[in-house]
Parts: C-alpha cells; sequence; structure tokens
C-alpha cells in the first residue's frame, strides 16, 4: 500500500515537472531557474531546485526602529515595566533595625513574639482542656507569685515555667525582670 | 434604591466593612464559605491570636465582631443569639467563653473587639498575603511596636538634651562651690565644667 | 417670653453642641414652653445647676413606621447630603399632606389627580401588596378587584399629584409583600370601594390578620413553593413531587447565620438613631397635629349630618 502511495506521488511531481518544463514564458521570478532548465543536459528536475532554501518565506518587510526594539524589550514605564523594579516603602524597624513593608510587622520582632505566643498557647490548652471555659486566663512565669490574690480573683493562674522575656512587660513603665535604676525623673518644670 | 431590612436590628461595627463579601475559594458554594469562616471564627475566639491569609481573616473578621457584639447586645438568654453562637463555634465550651469571658470583658469597649495586622512573608514566598487576627485583650505580648522609647523621637531628643542641659548646671554649681571652698581663681573650673 | 424661648433655644444648641446625636422631648410647643419657663427662672436663680440630661427618645417602633426614612444600606449609593436634603423634602411633603402610618396587608384609599378622570380627582380602593425603595421614591402597590378585572396600581409616596391617603384598614399579614394575591382567587383581594375607615384604639399593636390565602391552580406567575409563604393555604394541593424536590434545593437555610449578609443589608442601630433624632420632632409634632384635626373632625360629623 505505502508503495503505491509512493509511486502516485512520485507520478504526480513527474506531471508537474513537466508542466513547468512546457511553460514557455516564465515569471520573472522564475526566470533565473527556468534558463537554467532551459539546459538540455540535465535531465534530474525537482522540486527542490525550484523552492531552493526558502526564498518564498515571509520576511519583514520594514526594519524595526530602536525605540521600538527597547520597547519590546524592556517595556513601558507607565504601563508594563519587565525588568525589576525597586521597592520604595521599605523602612527599618525602629526597634531592631530590620528591613520591613511599610504597613507589614516587622518580621524580625515579629517572629520573637510568634514563637512566645505558640508557648503560650500550648500552655494554655493544655490547662483548659474540655472544660467550660468562664474565666480569664492570666499567665505567670517563673518566680511571679508574688500577685496579690484580688488581683487573680475570678481569672484562671497558668504558669510557665520559665522567667519572663526581657522584652515581653506588663507594665510598660518598668521592666520586670531588671531592677530599676535609682536615677530622678527629670521634671521640665525644673529646668527653667 | 431598596429599602433597608427593618426586621433586623444590629450595632454598627468598629471596623471597615467592605461593601460586599470577599469570594473564598470552595467548591461547596455560599454554605461552604460559610463552613469555612466557621472554622477561623472558633479557632479565633479559641487562641486569641491566629495567622492566616489576609482575605479569610478579613471576611472572618466581621462574623467574630458581630458575633461578639450581639452577645453583648442580647445575652445568654436570648435564643437567636444562643443558636448564632452555637452555629459559629465549632467547640462548645467556647460558646461559655463567649457569654461569661468575652461579654464582660467587651462590654465597655468603645473600639473593635478584634484587631488585625499585616504579617511579614519571606520574600518573594507565597502569593498571598498573610495577616494576624487577635481579640483585644488578650494575654500574649503585643505585637504593636511601643515607639517611646526611640531615641530619634523629637520628644526623647529634647529631652536628652534637656537631661545634659541639667547635669552640666549641676557640675558647674558643683565646681563653683568648690572653688569657693578652696577659694582658688575659679575662672579654669568653671570653664572645665562647661565643657563637660 | 420671647427672649425667653430664644434663650431656652440657645442653651439647648449648646447642651447638645458636643453630641453626635441631639434627641429632644417633643411635647407640643405650647405645654413645653410654658414648662420650660419656671426652670428658666430656677436656672437663673441658680446658675451653678447643672442642665437636666435628655434621653433619646425615639420610640423603637418608628423604623416599622417610617421605614423610608432610612436609606439603601448599599454602600456605593450613599450620600450623606443627598439622604439629608430628601429626608428634609420628605418632611416638607408631610407638612403639606397627611401620609399615614400603614404597612404591607393594609387596605388603602388613594386620591390623586387625574386629568382623564371626572372631577379631575380618582380616588382607589386596594390593599397594599408590597412597599419597596426608599427616600422620596419609596412606593406601595395597591391591588383590588373591580368588575372581576384585578387591578394594581403603583403610588409613589410623596408624589405630589397624591391628595391624600386614608388607611381604612390598619392591619398586618403573615408575609412582607403579598405578590401570591395575583394567583389567589380573586374573593381575597376584593375590597369595597365605598368601604369605611375602621378605628383602631390608641396605643394598640398592630393587628396581624393570619387569614390564609386560596390560591388557584397551576399556571401561576411565580413559584410560589420555593418562598415559604405563611399566607397561603392550599400550596401542597398543588405541588408534585418534582416541585418539592426542586424546591428544597434552592433553600438557603444557612442565610440567617449569614451576620454579614445581615449586617449589609441593615442599617446599623446607632445610624438609624442618628437619622430619626433628625426628623422625629418635625414627625411626632405632625402626628399630634394629626390626632387634634381627626378630633375635631369627629366631632364635627354629626352637625354635617343634621
Amino acid at each position: 500500500m505505502p508503495r503505491i502511495l509512493l509511486l502516485s506521488i512520485k507520478t504526480i511531481i513527474g506531471n508537474l515537472e513537466n508542466l513547468f518544463a512546457m511553460v514557455k514564458g516564465s515569471p520573472p521570478a522564475l526566470a533565473m531557474i527556468m534558463s537554467d532548465r532551459n539546459n538540455p543536459t540535465t535531465q534530474t528536475f525537482s522540486l527542490k531546485d525550484v523552492i531552493g532554501d526558502g526564498f518564498l518565506w515571509a520576511v519583514p518587510k520594514h526594519r524595526r526602529s530602536v525605540e521600538k526594539r527597547l520597547n519590546r524589550k524592556f517595556g513601558f514605564p507607565e504601563y508594563v515595566w519587565k525588568p525589576l523594579k525597586e521597592k520604595r516603602n521599605l523602612r527599618s524597624c525602629l526597634k531592631c533595625g530590620h528591613e520591613h513593608e511599610l504597613g507589614v510587622l516587622c518580621s524580625f520582632c515579629y517572629d520573637i513574639v510568634r514563637k512566645e505566643t505558640h508557648q503560650m498557647q500550648e500552655k494554655i490548652q493544655e490547662s483548659l482542656g474540655v472544660a467550660p471555659i468562664d474565666q480569664e486566663v492570666v499567665v505567670l512565669y517563673d518566680g511571679e507569685n508574688d500577685l496579690s490574690p484580688e488581683a487573680l480573683k475570678g481569672s484562671r493562674v497558668v504558669e510557665i515555667q520559665k522567667p519572663r522575656p526581657m522584652w515581653f512587660t506588663k507594665n510598660l513603665l518598668q521592666k520586670s525582670t531588671q531592677q530599676s535604676a535609682d536615677t530622678k525623673e527629670v521634671k521640665p518644670s525644673d529646668l527653667g | 434604591m431598596n429599602q433597608a431590612d427593618v426586621s433586623k436590628l444590629m450595632s454598627q461595627l468598629r471596623i471597615a466593612v467592605r461593601s460586599n463579601k470577599r469570594n473564598l475559594k470552595n467548591p461547596d458554594g455560599p454554605e461552604g464559605r460559610l463552613l469555612k469562616l466557621r472554622k477561623t471564627v472558633t479557632a479565633l475566639v479559641k487562641h486569641e491570636r491566629i495567622e492566616l491569609f489576609y482575605n479569610r481573616a478579613d471576611e472572618a473578621r466581621g462574623y467574630a465582631e458581630l458575633l461578639i457584639s450581639n452577645a453583648i447586645r442580647h445575652g445568654d438568654r436570648h435564643k437567636a443569639t444562643m443558636e448564632l453562637a452555637d452555629y459559629w463555634l465549632l467547640e462548645k465550651q467556647l460558646v461559655h467563653k463567649l457569654f461569661k469571658v468575652l461579654v464582660p470583658r467587651y462590654e465597655n469597649y468603645n473600639v473593635s473587639y478584634t484587631r488585625m495586622f499585616k504579617a511579614p512573608r519571606d520574600y518573594p514566598g507565597i502569593y498571598y498575603r498573610k495577616s494576624v487576627l487577635e481579640l483585644r485583650g488578650n494575654p500574649y505580648p503585643v505585637l504593636t511596636q511601643d515607639n517611646s522609647q526611640n531615641r530619634n523621637l523629637l520628644h526623647n531628643v529634647l529631652l536628652d538634651e534637656a537631661r545634659k542641659e541639667f547635669r552640666r548646671e549641676k557640675l558647674a554649681s558643683l565646681a563653683n562651690k568648690l572653688a569657693a571652698e578652696t577659694e582658688e581663681t575659679p575662672k579654669p573650673t568653671v570653664e572645665k565644667a562647661t565643657e563637660v | 417670653m420671647n427672649v425667653n424661648a430664644r434663650f431656652l433655644t440657645n442653651r439647648i444648641a449648646q447642651q447638645c453642641a458636643y453630641k453626635r446625636i441631639v434627641t429632644f422631648s417633643t411635647k407640643p410647643t405650647e405645654q413645653s414652653a410654658a414648662a420650660a419657663v419656671p426652670q428658666q427662672q430656677q436656672q437663673q436663680q441658680h446658675d451653678a445647676v447643672a442642665p437636666p440630661v435628655r434621653k433619646p427618645i425615639v420610640p423603637a417602633h418608628y423604623r416599622f413606621v417610617y421605614p423610608e426614612f432610612l436609606p439603601d444600606p448599599k454602600v456605593e449609593w450613599r450620600n450623606s447630603i443627598r439622604e439629608k436634603l430628601e429626608r428634609l423634602d420628605m418632611l416638607n411633603r408631610r407638612r403639606q399632606i397627611e401620609l399615614p402610618e400603614f404597612y404591607v396587608g393594609s387596605i388603602l384609599a388613594v386620591t390623586s389627580s387625574d386629568p382623564h378622570a371626572a372631577g379631575k380627582t380618582s380616588r382607589f380602593v386596594g390593599i397594599c401588596i408590597h412597599r419597596e425603595r426608599c427616600g422620596l421614591r419609596a412606593r406601595f402597590i395597591l391591588r383590588n378587584v373591580i368588575d372581576h378585572q384585578g387591578i394594581e396600581i403603583v403610588y409613589e409616596l410623596y408624589d405630589p399629584t397624591i391628595q391624600k391617603v386614608e388607611v381604612l384598614r390598619l392591619e398586618k399579614r403573615l408575609d412582607d409583600s403579598l405578590f401570591y394575591l395575583r394567583d389567589a382567587l380573586p374573593e381575597f383581594s376584593t375590597f369595597d370601594e365605598h368601604m369605611e375607615a375602621e378605628t383602631l384604639e390608641e396605643g394598640t399593636p398592630v393587628p396581624i390578620n393570619e387569614l390564609k390565602v386560596v390560591l388557584r391552580p397551576r399556571p401561576w406567575l411565580e413559584r410560589w413553593e420555593r418562598q415559604n409563604l405563611r399566607g397561603v393555604a392550599n400550596i401542597d394541593q398543588y405541588l408534585k413531587d418534582k416541585h418539592r424536590k426542586s424546591s428544597e434545593k434552592v433553600q438557603k437555610p444557612w442565610e440567617k447565620y449569614d451576620l454579614m449578609k445581615q449586617y449589609r443589608a441593615t442599617i446599623p442601630e446607632e445610624e438609624q438613631k442618628e437619622i430619626f433624632a433628625e426628623v422625629h420632632t418635625e414627625l411626632h409634632t405632625l402626628e399630634l397635629q394629626r390626632k387634634r384635626n381627626k378630633r375635631k373632625r369627629t366631632f364635627v360629623k354629626p352637625k354635617h349630618l343634621a
């Protein structure tokens, strides 16, 4: 079957070649080839010679300008900008100095808080279990049992067996694990 | 220009509310969306601080706020509110928490009951923004920075200068006193003191 | 007296300057003025005495009586200035014409000017089957059957061509809108044109008519079986299994838990208070005037007959 097909294709090509040979006034594009064809000595005519190295394929008709080429390469800044863009919303954290985006928590500070929070949450969930929760939770670190019973009244105490971290203080004015300094406060009224 | 629904009365939220809901990805449609948000609200009430994707947190925040405000408004004797709490809180011990812990905590609040922060994400990382959602008045360390101790803030700069000035004056007066006591020429000591 | 009154209003303005929600007790002006004079003298005597604290006294049922004063909750369409101006216009209109309290299910008679009618006015009696829209665009639909022909007329509440709105029977029905009357037997939406107004005693809550209407067989205008109607008696008789199944499929039982959806469909209480505090004084005085006029009219009536 394939052999028959091949044969038939061959015959068709042969017919085509004969047709080309028959044409007298060949088109100008083919004039060169046809002049070659006129040579009676070359009997083996093939379509490959006609098509050559693809002289019929599409080619750019006009030169693309430099501006166009640059726009294609980099994009246009107001519409699409392909190269990397600088971030202008980065600030350094006032607390630790790491960079963070504006309006987003500082990753370094947040990491510390998150670890502590996870520890506390685990402890709290351990102590709560499945009983109905009807009291506020107070978390006490090591060596913080000196709170008055009135302050702890009506709340569930969860103890964590480690000292309270330096940065995590209940009283914002005073560090709980540090000794309070003996310096006197300077009142603005005393300055004048 | 439709009429507002007057059959229900709700208290105003203290958070910015979008004009319409966000679509959260789920195959079960609007019902699945609520089932999904239910888990988030439960986790928020349970842990008081959770980290999750921004969109889901923002959607769940409104529900948590309304749940608390309804609980404050109607109390635990109101059947519809109880039903709501039963639906939104998957762990039933949290229903107790809502009425016995959160309601007393937030009764006199003038601000929103929840707080939301944008959480950092690794660069380049995943596309979705992350956030931290928390109930106010939780026992955990605060997420906001306490900038009052920053040296570059104007009032701290001024206070620093005031402190320096005060010390300088004190030293000068001390030096003067010393000079008066020893009855030597006071000029060089004063100059020294002012240089400090 | 005049000076006193001016002084008093100034004082009230000062008291309320720092509060967002301003509400006054709205007694009839003469009485309040009379009551205020001795108070004023007292205050002049004891300058240090703190002014009496006035509590907001906007009645809770105002949102049902005047739902059109609440704006559309859709955020994109809100505009506080427009809403305020509309409210002023509505009050102006209410000063011209009595727009009584009515609900879906009440029976109304509306007299409106009609260039083609004999005497240039037409009066239509019917049951209010729907109320919609807000502000100056508020409207309602009246339905009646006249000469075996169902007739519905859409009236805009603040339409200047409306001359008179009478409530013949003040009541509610079991549902929020009664569109199913279109598919009910005609006797359920037939009302006598010469019906007399029924008076309700003051202070009684608006009665709910628990009448259940009888639908006629299919075809219907809407799929009533999907709407959970309470005021329909015989809907089961026309339903097949496929209808039940499909109506079950479109039910949304979770919507009663969707708090944010409800929130976005309502105006929050604080805002409602602010709105009604703004119009309450005016509305209340209008109500009182109307009552007084009614009493006069009832007193005059026998004279007319004689």
